[in-house]
């Protein structure tokens, strides 16, 4: 089988040896004109032959076209197009950059362009805009990547307004989640009520559910590649924003014109500081905040070399603290109690584009990823101002990487685009450890319990190449090799890849995409709202690795410019997943982790529609997923198939925005989705009678067997924009949940009937942003 | 990890407007079927009790089956039919005067066979029950032969309790010889009872036997579902049922650890001797079904009340309903030797 996948493989990429003529090369790097800013997906292709290429990440193109005179076209969505005329009879190095669109019935707010999709041969990728995400609802006036991209078909939220992704039936744990190339192990603030991305600091977002390009590799479901701005290089930009939990700032400019850019973003929540007046230390005081910081930095050292420094760091704090004054034994006593939980993420990278020749661009990238959790809890015990007890307790965990990685876009002529590269891993997982001090009636007690750190290495190499086939026939075919070593475990796999589109007309275009993709962390997670104390840990001997096949076709037709209609099918298989034993919990300790989950497998399959409008003053999409996603595990439910918890059978979401002018645009979405998957006692039964006093047993049959109540809820929003003199206010206003839906976040059964417990009603919220 | 639940619960409740409401229960694609519960006791009358689930959107009443036809069958052949009897006499397990409060006084109302069956060791029972409200189930379960153990010491010394308190307590170390395979156990103890007079303040002894009433303590990783470490006890639910398998020790012979309150420190030197001399400690030998099932049953009420626990499902072999057919042999010891 792996013979067969190579064989093929290589044949497909020897294609470009047999059409070797006498081309010349057309490469550089396509901008934003009013900011310096590189454009990803950009098109340049010639219009009579229809033969072009699309900008890379990083804004560098390459195409190869015989020797000859052309009319070039640059385009991108939202930017006007340019036309150049080359005389093409030597390599030529063509830097271009676009100017953004002034007519309003042109502006495409929706990422992805029209002929982006009907021509690329990835498949299951969408791409969402800073545009579309800022035009949308937001909740408690926060604009939110994560929850835009759960809007998305195939992609649900866990529960009520949390930003997790469960992608086609995955689990939490199976996206990648990439800021500027570096994963993201914890993407929440607050309990997965508000991602850790902050929008203004954003530039692109692409999400793959299938066909992965074998660049990507580490996780079952999704991959969520997102790129943070740059910085402007021709002038200072910059805002602020008030609203009603947190504010923020951005500001982005050039250090050195056309040279070196910079771009600085920081938010911070506000919640403690509003509550703080009505608090004192008598009655105790909590507190909750976040914050984020992005930061950029890039220099151009001549056309061929730029070196990137991006960073952020996010962090949450909670804490509470009070004293008790009381009178024992004619005494008196002062106990006083302060604890705070801590957790967050710092990422950096540090990247170096080198353009080599025209047709060879590389990346060199080292990069640092962390995410911790700690909780203090200390107390102390007065006597007439004499301390007599003091008890201390420490918990930490979390995880950080280092790795180096080093990629190449090779262009050896028209029809191929190769990508290969070679990336090395050191994780460090530090397990939960907690730390226990007490002094005084305690009898001085200092002890540590937990796991050492444990430390794993991770290599992948990858080859891929989009390959023009014929003129209606296009492929991307790759693999994927990865290693993993940890303790005494070592793992590796071969993981073939193939995105495949036949353009049928110069609307309609099919698609078919295979992918294998292995997974060698396991999240311990307590719930399905994203909790600070989950865990990451590697795999062991005991634990494998998670391994998934999906296959998936669909079409994509342009009914009318404008006008997107795609659809897919999907067949994903997961091996080695895990669930937690009956009675399991997870509260951030590592210990005996193993013993308390069970390894099985799953599948999920289903049908996505999207139509989707991208142009004009009214833009938006309709999406429907239909889908299962089931369980088997030997130990579980009498080792037949069970409903996943995140199955859901029907999701629809429907998103509009419209510009009516400059100064005034709105925008709505509403959502609806079957009920999340829970386990609920459908019976009571006599017990074997026995002296142990138990009356009555609540009885299930299968897990997973009751449906919450369907979720739907409709949003809106809109901003009034004001043009100042030095620069442009907008006031938004959103209302979450309009119609005051109290959707489900759990249900319980009290004994006498059944309880629903919501969390947010009617939510408007109003923010005022300043951008100069 | 308390510390970490409060904390998180505490943000919860400051940081968000949750709202609690009832709805209604859709009940109505869980139909009510048939629970069978028997343990079929080495050398004992062959009995069984049948009731009716209750649908969690009906009120609290469990329904004792009367009227369903029963058949037993010995290594898959027909025995005989077995008849519905409510003997207010009968005691199953020790549960004695335990009275219903739904109404319904379920201990004593069983099913036995038409003509005096007893379970045979090294036989297969299977029960069949049909009635033309439920679906019919049945379920098979095969007695064993008795458990191998000796009582290695008696010690009554003074601990100190939960609250630290000091008190008398029995210590037994116990010696299971296991043959080699899968082997499931179950530790009763059957005391003689006391009774205390409050209005005379006298303290009497019975020599009729029941269950011990009190909790059998040990910190034997074998009596604690096998849990080795320290950190391992955390968050296990108590082995009410005093079972245990033979995991650790598979094949081997093994030295069983534990103590119970002894009762008997306010009975003068006499009654306290009887009293000794009356304790059994019945070392069974129990099917793998049944084993599972009191396990089950200790975990979903344990865990019942945890909301981050994955539920615990009670474990059935009954086909087509719910509830347990097992069976257990005894190997009674004296706590004294006569």
């Amino acid at each position: 089988m792996k013979t067969n996948l190579l064989s093929i493989l290589f044949l497909l990429m020897g294609t470009y040896a047999f059409s070797q003529t006498k081309n010349f090369t057309i490469s550089g790097y396509i901008t934003d004109a009013g900011s310096g800013e590189k454009l990803i997906n950009a098109n340049i292709y010639d219009p009579n032959t229809y033969k072009g290429a699309v900008s890379n990440v990083y804004g560098f193109y390459s195409l190869s076209l015989p020797e000859g005179d052309y009319k070039i076209v640059y385009s991108y969505v939202g930017f006007e197009n340019k036309i150049v005329e080359i005389n093409l009879k030597e390599d030529q190095v063509l830097n271009m950059a676009l100017d953004y669109t002034k007519s309003i019935d042109e502006v495409t707010v929706v990422g992805g362009a029209v002929t982006n999709k009907l021509e690329d041969s990835q498949m299951s990728k969408e791409v969402l805009t800073m545009e579309m995400v800022k035009s949308m609802p937001a909740f408690m006036g926060e604009a939110d990547v994560m929850k835009a991209l759960q809007l998305l078909p195939g992609v649900q939220s866990g529960s009520e307004s949390t930003s997790g992704l469960y992608v086609r039936g995955g689990g939490p744990d199976q996206n990648l989640i990439l800021l500027d190339g570096v994963p993201v192990y914890n993407a929440n603030h607050l309990f997965g009520f508000f991602s850790v991305f902050n929008p203004d600091a954003i530039k692109n977002v692409s999400l793959y559910k299938a066909g992965f390009p074998a660049r990507f590799g580490g996780r079952l479901s999704s991959v969520v590649d997102i790129r943070m701005k740059e910085g402007n290089e021709k002038e200072f930009h910059g805002g602020v924003q008030v609203g009603l939990v947190s504010s923020k700032f951005h500001l982005e400019g050039p250090i050195k014109k056309d040279k070196t850019a910079f771009h600085v973003s920081a938010r911070r929540t506000y919640v403690d500081a509003l509550m703080r007046p009505f608090m004192n230390e008598e009655d105790g005081v909590v507190g909750y905040y976040f914050y984020d910081l992005n930061a950029k930095v890039n220099h151009k050292f001549s056309e061929k070399d730029r070196l990137y420094l991006s960073a952020y760091a996010g962090r949450d704090k909670a804490s509470s603290a009070w004293n008790d004054d009381y009178e024992y034994d004619q005494n008196g006593y002062r106990y006083k109690d302060e604890s705070k939980l801590l957790w967050g993420n710092i990422t950096t990278a540090l990247r170096w584009n080198h353009v080599f020749n025209n047709k060879l661009f590389s990346n060199t990238t080292v990069t640092y990823s962390e995410y911790n959790f700690n909780v203090q809890s200390e107390s102390q015990t007065y006597k007439y101002d004499i301390k007599t007890d003091d008890v201390f307790y420490k918990y930490k965990s979390g995880i950080d990487d280092m790795s180096a990685k080093i990629e190449f876009d090779w262009y050896p002529n028209y029809t191929n685009n190769i990508k290969f590269g070679l990336n090395y891993i050191y994780h460090t997982f530090t397990p939960g450890v907690e730390v226990f001090r007490a002094s005084g009636d305690y009898d001085n007690i200092d002890q540590s319990t937990g796991d050492d750190p444990t430390n794993a290495q991770e290599i992948n190499t990858f080859i891929e190449d989009d390959i023009i086939l014929t003129d209606k026939l296009k492929a991307n075919v790759g693999l994927h090799y990865s290693m993993f070593s940890v303790d005494n475990s070592f793992y590796s796999s071969i993981e073939p890849r193939l995105s495949m589109r036949y353009m049928a007309t110069d609307k309609l275009t099919f698609k078919v995409a295979y992918s294998k993709m292995q997974q060698y962390l396991h999240l311990l997670s307590n719930s399905t709202i994203g909790l600070p104390t989950d865990l990451w840990l590697p795999v062991t001997d005991k634990v494998k690795p998670q391994i998934s096949h999906q296959v998936a076709g669909g079409v994509v037709y342009n009914i009318f410019p404008g006008y997107t209609f795609s659809t897919e099918g999907f067949y994903k298989e997961m091996q080695n997943i895990i669930e937690y034993k009956e009675g399991a919990s997870f509260f951030g300790s590592s210990i005996n982790w193993e013993e308390k989950v069970e390894s099985g497998d799953g599948k999920a399959y289903g049908v996505e529609f999207l139509l989707k409008k991208e142009r004009g003053k009214s833009t938006g999409w309709l999406g429907y997923t239909w889908s299962r996603s089931e369980r088997l595990f030997d130990n579980l439910n009498n080792g037949e198939w069970f409903p996943a918890r995140y199955d859901r059978t029907h999701d629809i979401s429907a998103v509009y925005s419209c510009k009516v002018s400059d100064k005034f645009d709105f925008g709505a979405t509403w959502v609806f989705g079957t009920g999340n998957a829970v386990t609920l006692p459908t019976h009571y039964i006599q017990p074997l009678p026995s002296s142990n006093g138990y009356s009555d047993l609540p009885y299930f049959e299968n897990r997973n067997n009751y449906r919450m109540p369907n979720y739907h809820r409709l949003d809106i929003g809109c901003n009034f924009h004001k043009k100042k003199k030095n620069g442009t206010r907008t006031w938004n206003l959103s209302i979450y949940n309009l119609y005051n839906r109290q959707n489900p976040f759990y249900l319980y059964h009290d004994g006498f009937s059944l309880k629903q417990v919501s969390l947010f009603p009617i939510l408007p919220s109003v923010s005022y942003t300043f951008n100069f | 990890m308390n510390i970490i639940k409060k904390l998180i619960v505490i943000i919860f409740v400051i940081a968000f407007l949750s709202c609690e409401k009832t709805i209604d229960y859709d009940g109505s694609q869980f139909g009510n079927f048939m629970v069978l519960n028997a343990n079929l006791n080495a050398d004992s009358l062959i009995s069984c009790g049948i009731s009716s689930s209750t649908n969690l959107s009906e009120p609290y009443k469990f329904i004792v089956i009367q009227n369903a036809e029963v058949k037993l069958y010995k290594d898959k052949e027909f025995v005989t039919n077995m008849v519905f009897v409510d003997e207010s006499e009968y005691v199953p397990d020790g549960n004695e005067g335990a009275q219903d409060y739904y109404g319904v006084d379920y201990s004593v109302s069983k099913y036995i066979p038409e003509d005096e069956v007893y379970a045979i060791k090294g036989a297969e029972y299977t029960i069949e029950v049909q009635d033309k409200s439920f679906a019919p189930i049945s379920a098979s379960t095969h007695i064993l032969e008795p458990a191998n153990a000796e009582i290695v010491s008696v010690d009554i010394s003074e601990d100190e309790d939960y609250y630290g308190w000091s008190s008398s307590y029995l210590k037994m170390k116990i010696k299971v010889h296991d043959f080699s395979g899968e082997d499931y156990y179950r530790i009763v103890i059957n005391s003689p009872v006391i009774i205390y007079n409050y209005e005379t303040g006298e303290t009497l002894l019975s020599l009729q036997k029941r269950p011990y009433s009190g909790y059998l303590e040990s910190d034997d990783p074998v009596l604690n579902f096998n849990k080795i470490s320290e950190n391992e006890f955390e968050d296990v639910p108590y082995n009410s049922y005093g079972i245990f398998n033979d995991f650790l020790f598979d094949g081997d012979s093994y030295i069983l650890s534990l103590q119970l309150y002894n009762e008997s420190s306010g009975l003068s030197e006499v009654d306290k001797q009887m009293y000794l001399e009356g304790i059994e400690v019945d070392i069974q030998k129990i099917t793998k079904g049944l084993y599972r099932y009191y396990k089950s049953v200790d975990e979903s009420t344990y865990y019942g009340d945890n909301p981050f626990s994955e539920p615990v499902k009670i474990y059935s072999n009954v086909e087509g309903g719910a509830g347990i057919l097992g069976a257990s042999t005894s190997n009674i010891l004296k706590l004294v030797r006569e």
